[in-house]
Formats: C-alpha cells, sequence, structure tokens
C-alpha cells in the first residue's frame, strides 16, 4: 500500500484529509517492509522439493523397457551381418539363460531360400521348417504310446514307469527338428527381406 | 490416479511455498506485530506450517495464496487473543517511559513507528483487525471481508469507525 492507496482508503471511508492521520497510517504500513524472519527447520524442510520414488509401478516399467531395449538391441545384432553367429549366440545366451541357439535353424534355413530364390516369399520358406517339424515330433509321440501301452497291461509299476519316461524322451523335440518360436520367425523373415536387394 | 497427481505437484508445492514465504513472510509479520501477538516471529513459521498442507487447494495464484495465508493468521491472532485473556495481564517493556537512555536518530523513527503501533494497539479488536488487514497485510476490500467472514459493506463501515477511532487517538497523542 502507497501514499495513494492510503488516501483512497480515506476517501472510501468518506473522510477528509487528515496529515496527522496519514502519517500515522503510513507508519503501519511500514510494519509491510518488515525482513521476513529466517525459516525455521520445519519451514525450510518443506521448501526442498522431495526426492521422488519410484513404486512398484515405476520399477515395473523401468523393468520393461529395460528388457524391451536389451531385445531390441539383441534383435539389431542378430540383422546385422558383420556380428559373428559365435558373438550374438553367447550373447543370447547370457540373457536368454541358455536357450539361446533356438533361433539359429530358422536363421541358417531363411538365409539358404534368400540366396537361392532371392525373392519376397521368404517368411513363407522360413516357415516351414515349423511346418516340418511338427510332423517329427508326432511321429516320436506316435511311437512312443504304442510302448506305453503295451508294457501297461501285465508288466509292474516299475516297468510301468520306466514306460512313462521312454515315452516322455521321446516326446521331446529333436535337437535336429527345432520348433522355431515366433520371434525366430520374425527374425528370419526381416532378414530376408533386407538381404534380397543385395543378391 | 490421486497419487499420481500428488507425486506430480509436490516439486510444485515446495516452489509455490518457497514463493509464498519470500513474498509474504515479512508482511505477516509486520500483520502479527500490528495485531500484538507475543511471538511474531515464530507464529509466522507455524502459520507458514499450517498453509502448506492447504497450497494445493488454494486458487487465484499469489494473491489467492495471501489471502489464504492471512486468513490462518487472523485465525490464529484470535486464538490468541482468546488465550491471553484468560492469562494473566504481561506488561511490556515501554522504551519511551524508560527515562535512563539517550535516543539514537533511528530510536526516533523506530519510535515514531511504535507510537502509531500503540495507538493502534489500544483500538477495539476489531478495528485493530480491520485496519492491520487493509493497510500491513495490503488487501482488498472484498479479500478483507472474506477473511474476517463479513460483507463487504460491513467491513466498510468498520473501517470507517476504525479510521475516526485511530484518528482520536493520533489527536490525543499529538496533543499529550
Amino acid at each position: 500500500m502507497n501514499d495513494e492507496s492510503i488516501r483512497r482508503l480515506l476517501e472510501e471511508s468518506d473522510l477528509p484529509d487528515d496529515d496527522a492521520l496519514e502519517s500515522a497510517l503510513g507508519d503501519l504500513r511500514d510494519l509491510a517492509r518488515t525482513p521476513a524472519p529466517a525459516p525455521s527447520l520445519e519451514v525450510a524442510a518443506r521448501m526442498r522439493p522431495r526426492r521422488r520414488r519410484l513404486g512398484r509401478r515405476g520399477g515395473a516399467v523401468v523393468t520393461l523397457a529395460v528388457v524391451a531395449t536389451l531385445g531390441t538391441g539383441l534383435s539389431a545384432a542378430a540383422l546385422t551381418p558383420g556380428v559373428p553367429q559365435a558373438t550374438f549366440g553367447a550373447v543370447q545366451h547370457l540373457v536368454g539363460g541358455g536357450a539361446a541357439p533356438a533361433p539359429q535353424v530358422p536363421t541358417i534355413g531363411a538365409t539358404t531360400t534368400t540366396t537361392a530364390a532371392a525373392t519376397p516369399s521368404a517368411s513363407r520358406a522360413a516357415a516351414a521348417p515349423a511346418a516340418s517339424a511338427a510332423p517329427a515330433t508326432s511321429a516320436a509321440a506316435a511311437a512312443a504310446r504304442p510302448a506305453a501301452a503295451a508294457a501297461a497291461p501285465g508288466a509292474t509299476v516299475a516297468a510301468e514307469a520306466k514306460a512313462k519316461a521312454r515315452a516322455s524322451k521321446a516326446l521331446r523335440t529333436p535337437k535336429s527338428h527345432h520348433v522355431p518360436s515366433p520371434k525366430a520367425t520374425l527374425h528370419v523373415s526381416v532378414h530376408a527381406t533386407v538381404g534380397t536387394p543385395t543378391d | 490416479m490421486l497419487r499420481t497427481r500428488t507425486k506430480q505437484q509436490e516439486p510444485d508445492t515446495a516452489e509455490l511455498f518457497t514463493a509464498a514465504y519470500r513474498e509474504f513472510a515479512g508482511p505477516l509479520t509486520g500483520y502479527l506485530r500490528a495485531r500484538g501477538v507475543d511471538d511474531p516471529e515464530g507464529v509466522t513459521q507455524d502459520v507458514f506450517l499450517a498453509l502448506y498442507p492447504r497450497l494445493a487447494d488454494a486458487h487465484g495464484g499469489m494473491p489467492g495464496i495471501r489471502t489464504l495465508l492471512f486468513t490462518i493468521a487472523h485465525a490464529r491472532t484470535v486464538d490468541h487473543h482468546r488465550a491471553t485473556a484468560r492469562r494473566p495481564l504481561h506488561v511490556e517493556y515501554d522504551p519511551d517511559g524508560d527515562r535512563r537512555t539517550v535516543e539514537s536518530a533511528e530510536d526516533q523513527v523506530v519510535a515514531a513507528r511504535s507510537s502509531a503501533v500503540a495507538a493502534l494497539a489500544t483500538l477495539e479488536d476489531d478495528h485493530r483487525d480491520v485496519l492491520a488487514l487493509r493497510i500491513v497485510a495490503d488487501l482488498p476490500l472484498e479479500e478483507t471481508a472474506r477473511v474476517m467472514g463479513r460483507s463487504v459493506g460491513a467491513v466498510k463501515q468498520l473501517q470507517r469507525r476504525a479510521l475516526i477511532a485511530l484518528r482520536g487517538r493520533v489527536a490525543e497523542e499529538v496533543l499529550v
């Protein structure tokens, strides 16, 4: 509030000019210019912005982002022709926990298809091993089933368990006929498409 | 949703709080002094601590925060005067009455200001309040009415009576 405001206040109140009153009001106004006291510890603590801590959801989001970034990098490495397959396999082994060699089978198949046919339909060719692997798995299962059935009627419990173990072993996918995962198929198709113009 | 919103607002609240303290801590201390509170600096801290959790609900930017701050301060002064009414009367040290020292030029300025404050202190509580809010807190008539919980017309009348009373006290001092 300045002198003009004080005069307006007096006019507002229908009071004529009074120097003594105006001077007293001016002295009161000076109280507004009192220096601010130093903030107490409690007040000062509220002046600092609090550090934001990640909650459970925040942690999950960060984990997802890291995993996605790693996956993208790995895919890029797989698509780069200069990266040796051994290095790629070792990295994927570290990240994937030992299930690394899986995508290698379709990658080789796709490369062959690309170099041989050099057509944009390499993705269909890459999916072929999956189709061929499926009957092999079914055949192994079918072979194991009669063995277990034959052992069942007159055999002892131990023989039954042995037959089941044999059957489950037979049901496992053979290494030479690995069924590629959808991720592996994606790698192959992209690789084939990228490789086409160079041929 | 509310949790997320609160977290996002935390840094803004701290900045707003700091800005409010820088701008209003001095006038608030002056207002509390004009209202005769025993420990104006300490009560200033209490008022700001009470303001902090309500900052998120404040509207109208800094003028809105000022109104909210002085509303809290007004309530504190009312509580203070109710509490002191129940306690034994403390007599303040009056430098004007002490003839053992010689006043310096600075003391004379302070004395002039303290005489105005002393004149204000002799007014009725409502008169004292309205003048402190209008002149020291620099609140407009409408905001003063909101802080005091009265209508604008009632505050205007109260302000007029307060000024007339103060004029009478100042005239008495001049005659003395």
